[in-house]
């Protein structure tokens, strides 16, 4: 396992029935977007204690705020974007694996008796 | 389309967005050659990232709405360090339109007298009653979902469709703001619940309307305005980037200067020229071309509607990642001013939708999901569980606030790039400071388990307003009620620049109807000499 799997198992351990980090795209994904998360990557990776321990990632966190908010950003994304990782949500909570479009949504009928309060209300824009 | 050297056309206009669109449809309608320089493209209909499972990731990078970070050819850099809110845009056929959320409401009258009813900033030298018959007729075109009827506002004709539905988070504020007794409204939304214009269907709820509208209910210009204005005989000439504005020796506007996609440069003569590229382009444009500037506030006043966010989190599902992203509901009940407050004017809140996994998981709405053990939990404890409001302030203009030139940033061609500065006014600060405690109110009265708030959204300078100020006194404003320069006769600025203030909402409605009502008042103009 490389040092950058390593670090996206600590990030993203699998459970609550996701898949680990590391048995997704995340690695894949990152790498052949380093011009915008490749600077963010080396620092982090350069700070990283060996043997990786959470403790170490927390502090590596704490050393380089930005550079790591920039690495788990392009980390989340990957994950999130992954198709095993939207199976796992939609499986969890019903909400589609796939894409918003070309499905959608059902758009329900607008209930008007929602209204009911602040259609009795009196008129409040000022008249000039 | 190319326009080669030395072409004269009757009417130029700068910018094919919102204000753009409508001017050309309403010009081209009354038999007026038109034509549009823009510099950006038509958006590709066929490759919209909501149609693939990258969406998210696409809104960070090549669909975000700042231009500094989506980097497009069109897209010319803004140098925005010294601004304490970053501005938005689209540069294409439709303008920022392509990105935006459709909330359409309008000003209300007291807008338009600020000085006179509060004491603060100034007066238009319009009212709302000269634009009503305009924000009527963009309703119709535009196609808008909503409801007669709000006491909040004056009357205006039924709405073209219902209203979009509310949604699990935005019934839940509405019955939260019953409870409190705030006074809300279902929001007045440029989509299409049903059908409604050429080439357009409805919207089928998918939620991530700024990244672009695959069925076309959503109504960016390019999908309303611009099929009628070319029908019309409009003339668009995309991948045109203008650097300057010509003009004689009698102060008299004669054409512009633009460069092609492929850096070469093409003048164009034209009688008159309207500028519609935004309060941060046509600012710049001016700038550039150093004219229509005896008042100095070229480029001065910039307004963007400072605006925080507060975040519910609901033990129960309310599955606001469907539905249109802005919508559903609004709530005024603080947007006038009230003399036991410590500020003037107000602000409104805005019930928006949530994120989807990437965003939920990277943060926005919400601070970041912590990473580690417990990671997923959190996330099914917030996904699909949130809802927000926006608080949105009037944003009294100040003339620290601007666009300048930019002394050491330029675009591909060399040119020197917008620089804006923008500091949050003790006003705006005052009603953001009160905005979100009536926000966390209003999700306490909605049983919230957790809120969360963002005292102020940096990346929020959708609204590019004030920057070539309407007015009746040439020393005090750059143009005139009628959107004509004071100094260039036969120039206009009819985009978001011309804004006296800036209300505590949306303002592309009231954007479109100054445009048509500017649009109007030079036909007229044009009938009158002839008839001389
Ligand atoms: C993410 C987002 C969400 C939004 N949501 C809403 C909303 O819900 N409701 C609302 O009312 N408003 C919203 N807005 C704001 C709305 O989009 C703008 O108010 C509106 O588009 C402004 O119209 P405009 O014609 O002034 O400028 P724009 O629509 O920005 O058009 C200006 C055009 O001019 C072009 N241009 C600029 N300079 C040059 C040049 N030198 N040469 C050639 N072309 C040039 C640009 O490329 C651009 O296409 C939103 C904006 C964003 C970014």
């Amino acid at each position: 396992m490389t040092k950058l799997a390593a670090l996206i198992d600590v990030l993203l351990p699998g459970d609550e029935g996701f898949p680990s980090g590391s048995a997704t795209k995340v690695e894949a994904w990152l790498a052949v977007r380093l011009d915008r998360f490749g600077a963010a990557l080396e620092t982090v990776l350069a700070a990283l204690p060996d043997p990786l321990t959470v403790a170490g990632v927390a502090a590596v966190e704490a050393a380089h705020p930005a550079a790591f908010a920039s690495l788990l950003t392009g980390v989340y994304t990957a994950y999130y974007t992954d198709p095993v990782v939207r199976g796992a949500i939609e499986r969890a909570t019903g909400y589609s694996a796939g894409p918003p479009q070309p499905k959608g949504y059902e758009l329900p009928p607008f209930d008007p008796a929602v209204i009911a309060a602040p259609a009795s209300r009196a008129p409040s824009w000022r008249k000039v | 389309m190319t326009a080669g050297r030395g072409d004269t056309v009757d009417c130029l206009i700068v910018g094919a967005g919102a204000a753009g669109a409508a001017f050309a449809w309403r010009l081209a309608s009354a038999g007026i050659a038109v034509t549009c320089l823009e510099q950006g493209d038509w958006a590709d209909y066929s490759a919209l990232p909501s149609l693939g499972n990258d969406w998210e990731a696409a809104r960070q990078s090549t669909h975000h709405p700042s231009s500094n970070i989506r980097r497009k050819r069109c897209d010319p850099p803004i140098d925005d360090a010294d601004a304490a809110i970053k501005p938005l845009m689209y540069n294409g056929v439709g303008g920022s339109t392509i990105h935006w959320g459709a909330h359409f409401p309008r000003f209300r009258p007291s807008d338009f007298r600020v000085r006179t009813l509060d004491g603060v900033a100034d007066d238009w030298p319009i009212r709302y009653e000269d634009l009503a018959p305009y924000y009527e007729e963009n309703d119709a075109i535009v196609g808008v979902a909503g409801l007669a009827g709000d006491p909040g506002n004056p009357p205006r004709s039924p709405r073209q469709m219902a209203p979009v539905p509310l949604g699990g988070g935005g019934a839940r504020m509405a019955a939260a703001f019953d409870r409190l007794g705030w006074r809300w409204w279902p929001a007045d939304m440029a989509i299409n619940t049903a059908t409604h214009g050429e080439g357009r269907s409805v919207c089928n709820n998918c939620g991530p309307c700024d990244l672009g509208c695959p069925t076309k209910a959503r109504s960016s210009a390019d999908v309303t305005y611009w099929p009628m204005a070319l029908k019309s005989g409009a003339r668009l000439i995309t991948g045109a980037s203008v650097f300057r504005i010509e003009t004689d020796s009698r102060g008299l506007a004669t054409g512009v200067a633009y460069f092609d996609r492929d850096g070469s440069v093409h003048r164009v003569k034209a009688s008159i020229i309207v500028l519609a590229a935004n309060g941060v382009g046509t600012a710049r444009l001016l700038l550039l071309s150093d004219i229509a500037n005896r008042s100095g506030l070229v480029g001065r006043r910039l307004m963007h509607h400072p605006t925080g966010l507060v975040t519910g989190v609901f033990a129960e599902r309310l599955d606001d990642y469907k539905g249109p992203f802005a919508a559903s509901i609004l709530c005024q009940e603080f947007y006038e001013t009230d003399p036991g407050r410590p500020f003037k004017r107000g602000f409104q809140m805005q019930c928006v939708r949530a994120d989807g996994p990437v965003g939920t998981a990277c943060g926005g709405y919400l601070p970041r999901v912590p990473w580690g053990h417990g990671h997923h939990r959190a996330f099914l404890e917030t996904f699909a569980h949130t809802t927000s409001l926006t608080v949105t302030t009037e944003d009294l203009p100040e003339e620290i606030n601007r666009v300048t030139l930019s002394p050491t940033l330029k675009d591909r061609f060399g040119v020197p790039a917008a620089k804006t500065t923008y500091r949050v006014g003790p006003n705006a600060q005052a009603i953001l400071d009160f905005g979100l405690e009536r926000a966390t109110e209003a999700f306490a009265a909605a049983d919230a388990s957790r809120v969360e708030r963002v005292p102020l959204i940096a990346p929020a300078g959708f609204h590019l307003l004030g920057t070539a100020r309407m007015g009746g006194d040439p020393d005090s404003s750059v143009i005139n009620a009628d959107c004509v320069a004071h100094d260039v006769p036969n120039l206009l600025v009819v985009d978001g620049s011309v804004f006296v203030t800036a209300a505590a909402l949306n303002p592309t409605s009231t954007i479109q109807a100054i445009a048509l009502r500017a649009a109007d008042r030079l036909i007229a103009d044009r009938h009158n000499r002839r008839a001389v």
